[in-house]
């Protein structure tokens, strides 16, 4: 094999190179191409998804002969410089340059090109030996030589390619959703808002938006309930229980209804429509001081309790009165009103304590004493003394406790 | 024009310059190589070594393969550039009248050592700079040519740098090649001792004579140098500069002034002699690597940065060596040498070849000569 034939088959192993680089580089395109198709006929809910591959062959077709062509055809010096890679030295390049010249050092200059050629050809096909090795090496890079761009796009684009590819056939085959179910499903969902409102009982107002429009999932701005001068800001309830506000107070439930009691409010993740309403008591004389109420209570019923012994030392609380007959005998001591003890709201049942003169006519308690703050003084004892009086009915015996805090504030259990 | 005569005798009068030199310098192979190289191709070399590892003879054996007039200047601080260039001088003719006449200096010769050229002032290092470039001397307004072939081959010392005065950037880049004169390894120090314990003279004989070697220049010059070659070569010498479109990293972060110019010159001219003296002929990218060390080393200005973190000129052209070869998708150079040195065709240059073909040929003849004696 002369050193021609050995040259022209270097240049038809980098020509063939070229083409694979051009075949990858317009597979590459191709299946970009198809993938981006593939992708959009599934968002648009289109049902020939399978031309979106045609397209892709079809473009990848085209393109190969353009890359080949302005990319990767072998010009005479690349493939010179190809070859002279090879350990030649740049006998090849040089040779290039030097067609047409007939020069004594030109001529002598192919020669030895000529010669390293086919030395380097015979070397790559004789077995072993070391100088062997090394060409069959260079000849194989020579006919390898793919860019790790070129494979690393290839890679990247079919990988993208398969799942987009397997998406858009299971979509069509209605394993799976469509697209457009998926889209209109996320873009309802995103849509999805929730009206907040705080609105208040009592005098007092919110601070801040008191009338906000959520998205789902989302938290509020913040609010504060602010009290009126005479009001205090007792806690947090949900609007749709205000109706039945005055039986919770009555039952003494109201505090297992009030979500929260810290003035400033915030409320996270809001899923539904939302109304809180900013609870305000009126602060009233005697919950600070009982001791000075001003009670309007009636008197209690006449019944048939002692009359007071009216001996009070005047230091501690007076002994309320015994319900009596409304002729009690005044007592003897001027008895000093107690402080807290809270007056009967005088409607009857069991006797009101009355303080004081031991006439009967002592300060009555208004019905609206607090106890901390909390439990209507009347609703405590009231209770209590029901339970008494079914405990006793049951026959069943008073704990201690209980009997003390009936006859502390009774003045006696009378059954 | 260059014919296969000039060719054969190129790689004639190489062979027996080399041989000669042998007979006078151990070792120093590279040494000997890069001086040869750019005498052929008209440069002057500066010789960087410790004291005794055989600069001077070197020179002085060089002086004697190449049948040249030699001259030695030591360059002393108190040497004056009259010293070295000549002066004229006040004569009486045959008339008794008095008259100047021109007494040429020692670098009127065709091969100077200068020797411990740093030790002299820079007035008087400079008395050189005309002669080494433009090869004349001007004394008194009057330029005069010197012979041709000239070269100046200068020595320094790289220690002892009390006393001395760095050449100046115009000098250093008149300077074709700096080598560096490395210590003789065991062998060839025992070799050396045992050839200087027979003789100190030198025993070189003359292989060559001035007007060989301007014809082996000429020979050389016209070896062939593909453009992406001499790109490459240019990129290397361009690179060394910091500020340059194809400045390198290594030249960014190290080098405060580039190589001129004349480095790209003296590098293509050298990578030629070096391919004919390989065998080829044409210029490869590895006798560019080969060269860019002797060629780049003493042209580039290193920074501070440089100095600071001892990076070597040597390390900075490894750096933009590798870099370069890169960006031009070349083989790195160890990689390129170890290719090359393993294929058989290029194992043995083809001027190589022809020496070993002429040798193998006179065996022959001598044996047959031996062969008649005996049967006589």
């Amino acid at each position: 094999m002369d050193s021609n034939q050995i040259y022209n088959k270097y240049c038809s192993r980098l020509k063939k190179e070229g083409i694979i680089k051009a075949l990858l580089c317009g597979f590459t395109i191709g299946l970009f191409v198809a993938a981006v198709l593939t992708f959009i006929f599934w968002l648009v809910d289109f049902e020939y998804f399978w031309i979106a591959p045609i397209i892709g062959v079809a473009l990848a077709g085209a393109a190969t002969p353009m890359f080949y062509h302005w990319m990767f055809r072998p010009t005479a010096k690349s493939m010179a410089h190809r070859v002279d890679g090879l350990g030649l030295e740049e006998r090849i390049v040089t040779m290039n340059e030097l067609q047409g010249d007939n020069s004594y050092i030109a001529q002598r200059q192919r020669e030895d090109a000529q010669a390293a050629l086919v030395s380097l050809s015979k070397a790559a096909t004789t077995a072993g030996g070391k100088a062997a090795g090394m060409a069959a090496k260079g000849a194989t890079k020579l006919a390898m030589r793919i860019p790790t761009k070129i494979i690393a796009a290839v890679a990247s684009v079919a990988i993208a390619y398969v799942p987009i590819q397997t998406i858009g056939i299971l979509s069509y085959n209605g394993t799976i959703p469509k697209a457009k179910a998926i889209a209109e499903q996320i873009v309802d969902k995103e849509l999805e808002f929730h009206t907040v409102s705080y609105i208040t009982y009592g005098d007092g107002f919110i601070e801040g938006d008191s009338d906000q429009v959520i998205a789902d999932g989302e938290s509020t701005e913040i609010v504060m309930a602010v009290a009126e001068d005479g009001w205090y800001f007792y806690g947090w309830i949900d609007a749709q229980y205000l109706d039945m506000l005055g039986l919770l107070q009555m039952f003494g439930l109201l505090d297992s209804y009030i979500e929260g009691n810290e003035p400033v409010r915030l409320d996270e993740n809001i899923t539904a429509d939302l109304e809180m309403c900013a609870l305000f008591i009126e602060m009233s004389d005697n919950k600070g001081d009982p001791s000075d109420g001003d009670g309007d209570g009636e008197p209690g019923q006449p019944g048939d309790g002692q009359p007071g012994d009216g001996d009070g030392d005047g230091n501690g609380p007076g002994d309320p009165g015994e319900p009596g007959n409304g002729n009690g005998q005044p007592g003897e001591g001027p008895g000093q009103p107690g402080p807290g003890q809270p007056g009967g709201e005088g409607n009857g049942g069991p006797g009101q304590p009355s303080y004081g003169d031991g006439a009967g006519s002592g300060q009555s308690k208004q019905d609206d004493t607090w106890m901390d703050g909390d439990t209507p003084v009347k609703d405590y004892y009231q209770q209590i003394w029901e339970e008494a009086m079914q405990m006793i009915a049951e026959g069943k015996e008073l704990p201690a406790d209980v009997r003390e805090i009936i006859e502390g504030y009774f003045g006696g259990l009378k059954p | 024009m260059v014919t296969e005569k000039d060719v054969t005798q190129f790689s004639e009068q190489c062979k027996e310059i080399f041989a000669q030199i042998e007979r006078d310098v151990i070792g120093q192979k590279e040494v000997v190589e890069g001086t040869i190289i750019a005498m052929i191709a008209g440069g002057n070399v500066l010789l960087e070594g410790v004291p005794g590892v055989g600069k001077t003879r070197l020179v002085r054996s060089l002086g004697r393969v190449f049948n040249l007039p030699f001259s030695r200047i030591q360059f002393t601080p108190d040497l004056m550039p009259a010293d070295v260039t000549g002066t004229n001088i006040v004569v009486k003719d045959e008339k008794g009248n008095s008259t100047f006449q021109f007494q040429p200096g020692p670098v009127f010769s065709n091969i100077i050592l200068a020797d411990e050229i740093n030790r002299a002032t820079p007035k008087t290092q400079s008395a050189l700079l005309e002669a080494m470039q433009e090869h004349t001397v001007t004394v008194m307004g009057v330029s005069r040519k010197l012979n041709e072939p000239f070269f100046v081959l200068a020595t320094q010392n790289p220690i002892e740098q009390d006393g001395t005065y760095p050449l100046p950037e115009a000098q250093m880049d008149r300077f074709m090649f700096k080598l560096i004169v490395k210590n003789p390894s065991l062998d060839e120090l025992m070799d050396i001792v045992n050839m200087t314990q027979k003789t100190m003279a030198e025993v070189a004989n003359a292989a060559c004579d001035g007007e060989g070697l301007l014809q082996m220049r000429t020979t050389a010059n016209a070896i062939p140098v593909a453009e992406p070659v001499m790109r490459y070569a240019m990129t290397l010498c361009s690179a060394t500069h910091p500020d340059s479109e194809c400045a390198s990293e290594a030249a960014k972060k190290y080098v405060r002034l580039g190589a001129s110019p004349r480095a790209g010159q003296a590098l293509i001219s050298a990578a030629k002699v070096r391919a004919l003296l390989s065998g080829r002929f044409n210029v490869s990218y590895n006798d560019l690597h080969e060269l860019a060390y002797p060629v780049l080393r003493h042209r580039l200005k290193l920074n501070f940065e440089a100095i600071a973190q001892r990076v070597s000129a040597d390390d900075i052209i490894k750096m933009i060596i590798d870099e370069t070869s890169k960006k031009y998708d070349i083989a790195s150079p160890a990689k390129a040498t170890a290719t090359a040195s393993e294929q058989p065709a290029q194992e043995q240059p083809a001027v190589e070849a022809a020496d070993d073909a002429n040798a193998e040929a006179t065996a022959k003849d001598d044996k047959k000569k031996s062969k008649r004696r005996k049967a006589k």
